[in-house]
């Protein structure tokens, strides 16, 4: 069982940060210093389907107990245990995700796109029509990476008349971070024209790339 | 420290959802000693209204409001724009014209005044496209900065938008989207992008007054502002007990990514304490936790919230849509039994 101390904290802090602990966790347990923060934590529990259980320990002291349904809440405290918990985010933590929650969008810090050409496979034509639908079917994706990341040729389809431009701009708006590599930005000439995603240097790109559970390429 | 650190302390959960839960005020204000009576108060807190309208001749009369809060934003020349467009919304929400306003300020003694020079600077930028003279004000220190207006306007007696007059029949009109509660503090916690963020700030900065302009022209029933009791608090505000709202659910508007960020929950304390206010006075006819969210959700220089007869509504919402913001019609008022708790269905 994970436990939160989330005095002095407000909403939602307190809400995201059980999420977050409940995604590795079957079980919960939260203090918080408002009886409108329980209220919360109660319809994030009932709208996943999860069992909510509250007891004030003093007049600014409330402790939550949210548990998966079904769940004794010890099962996964030997996964916790073990040095692969840094996965905290990645889809291996998918399968303990209720069905309420699979429903929506997530974002995973467990994932990055690199994209490093302006063609998916080899062949001009084909090629360009596959990235395109490659980036399309990202939108379509129930976890969205954290970031994309393009370099090389790859830079081409952050630019403003690029096909992908506007697909770019749903996964943006849907958080997920895209980022150019600013070297190749300026080898094409492309500083006026990007439509979407931020500058980055090579040092974040590496940094980010070593840091990352996985990396998908198309 | 320097000026971007200390600056971000600007934040601390703000806005509109700073304020006391409309539950707990009505407790207290009933317990007040009552003022003399004067037939010349129009408007007094016992509607509940936006603001004080005092008659002083038989031509015009004045209207009194005040708001100020903790800031939501980390740019203090945002939130200087943001909290004067909230405050001077109240006059126009009456149907004034604004005259002179006063600064609010609560400021910490060690802060860099330079934070309060461009929260003082958004404010009177916004005070002079009201068309309001900045005519003073009052500074104090305080351990969070908290900024606002004191707001003197006027209007013809006989023009003057109560909340609370709206008419069997009649069609609602919000002008401004709503989840600009959600989106912000979705933002301050690092979970809202910077697009749906962009959005509820250029929501939040625009004044009603463009809107209030329009509706003024027209007779419609009844108008408020939407503000930190949500778009059902003040709905319910206006319906007083004796008529009923049924609202289309899916003709409100919304920031959508505000839609998104519910159902993650991303939730305040202040759309809870409007959800418990409100219990038992609203029905959700479908199953949508999150546009319950959105309903409930303190908005901070929210909208206009107008009542009009359904045959005004289409030529002054068509008129509405003339602005950059977009309105929409969003349900309609009818008679409610007294023995009806239910006044707000959302279908």
């Amino acid at each position: 069982m994970e436990k939160i101390n989330a005095l002095g904290q407000a909403c939602p802090i307190p809400i995201i940060r059980t999420k977050k602990a409940l995604r590795n966790n079957d079980s919960v347990q939260i203090v918080v210093d408002s009886d409108i923060s329980t209220q919360n934590l109660e319809k994030m529990a009932k709208q996943l389907g999860y069992s909510y259980n509250m007891q004030q320990l003093s007049k600014e002291r409330f402790q939550v107990d949210i548990k998966k349904q079904g769940s004794t809440g010890e099962n996964k405290e030997t996964a916790q245990a073990a040095p692969v918990a840094v996965a905290e985010d990645s889809d291996e933590a998918m399968p303990h995700v209720e069905q309420a929650e699979l429903a929506q969008v997530r974002l995973s810090q467990g994932y990055i796109v690199v994209v490093n050409t302006d063609i998916m496979g080899r062949g001009d034509d084909l090629g360009r029509t596959l990235l395109k639908g490659f980036i399309n079917s990202m939108t379509e994706q129930d976890v969205l990476p954290e970031y994309m990341i393009f370099y090389n040729a790859g830079v081409k389809l952050l630019a403003k008349d690029s096909d992908s431009v506007e697909d770019l701009k749903v996964l943006a708006d849907n958080g997920v971070k895209v980022l150019g590599c600013g070297a190749c930005v300026n080898f094409y000439h492309l500083e006026d024209k990007l439509g979407v995603g931020d500058i980055t240097n090579m040092f974040r790109i590496v940094e980010l790339m070593r840091g990352s559970q996985r990396i998908v390429r198309p | 420290m320097d000026e971007k650190t200390q600056a971000e302390q600007l934040i601390v959960c703000g806005g509109c959802n700073a304020k006391i839960g409309p539950g707990n005020l009505a407790e207290i204000l009933k317990k007040l000693p009552t003022s003399k009576h004067d037939k010349n108060l129009l408007v007094g807190y016992e509607s509940t209204d936006d603001a004080a309208v005092y008659q002083i001749d038989r031509n015009t009369a004045l209207i009194q409001t005040l708001d100020f809060f903790p800031s939501m934003v980390n740019d203090p020349y945002l939130f200087g724009k943001i909290a004067a467009a909230n405050a001077l919304s109240d006059v126009f929400a009456m149907g004034g014209d604004v005259l002179t306003a006063l600064n609010i300020v609560c400021f910490p003694e060690n802060m860099d005044v330079k934070i309060l020079e461009r929260i003082l600077k958004g404010g009177a930028e916004k005070v002079s496209e009201a068309g309001g003279i900045l005519a003073g004000g009052h500074s104090i220190h305080d351990r969070l900065p908290k900024y606002g207006l004191s707001v003197m306007g006027r209007v013809a007696p006989d023009k003057i938008l109560k909340n609370n007059m709206v008419a069997d029949g009649d069609v609602l009109i919000l002008t401004k989207p709503l989840g600009v509660g959600i989106v912000t503090t979705s933002y301050g916690a690092g979970e809202a992008s910077e697009a749906a963020f962009n959005q509820a700030v250029t929501s939040m900065t625009t004044l009603n007054k463009y809107a209030a302009d329009i509706i003024r022209q027209y007779s419609v029933s009844s108008c408020t502002d939407v503000t930190g009791f949500g778009l059902a608090g003040h709905l319910s505000e206006m319906l007083h007990g004796e008529f009923k709202a049924q609202l289309t659910a899916e003709n409100i508007p919304m920031i959508p990514e505000a839609y998104n960020y519910a159902e993650e929950f991303l939730i305040t304390a202040g759309g809870q304490r409007n959800r418990n206010y409100l219990k038992g006075k609203i029905e959700f006819n479908l199953d949508d936790y999150a546009l319950e969210e959105i309903v409930f959700d303190p908005q901070t220089s929210g909208g206009l919230l107008v009542s009009v007869p359904a045959s005004v509504a289409p030529k002054l919402l068509q008129e509405l849509n003339t602005l950059e913001l977009q309105s929409a019609i969003i349900g309609h008022v009818t008679k409610k039994a007294s023995t009806d708790d239910v006044e707000i269905v959302v279908n």
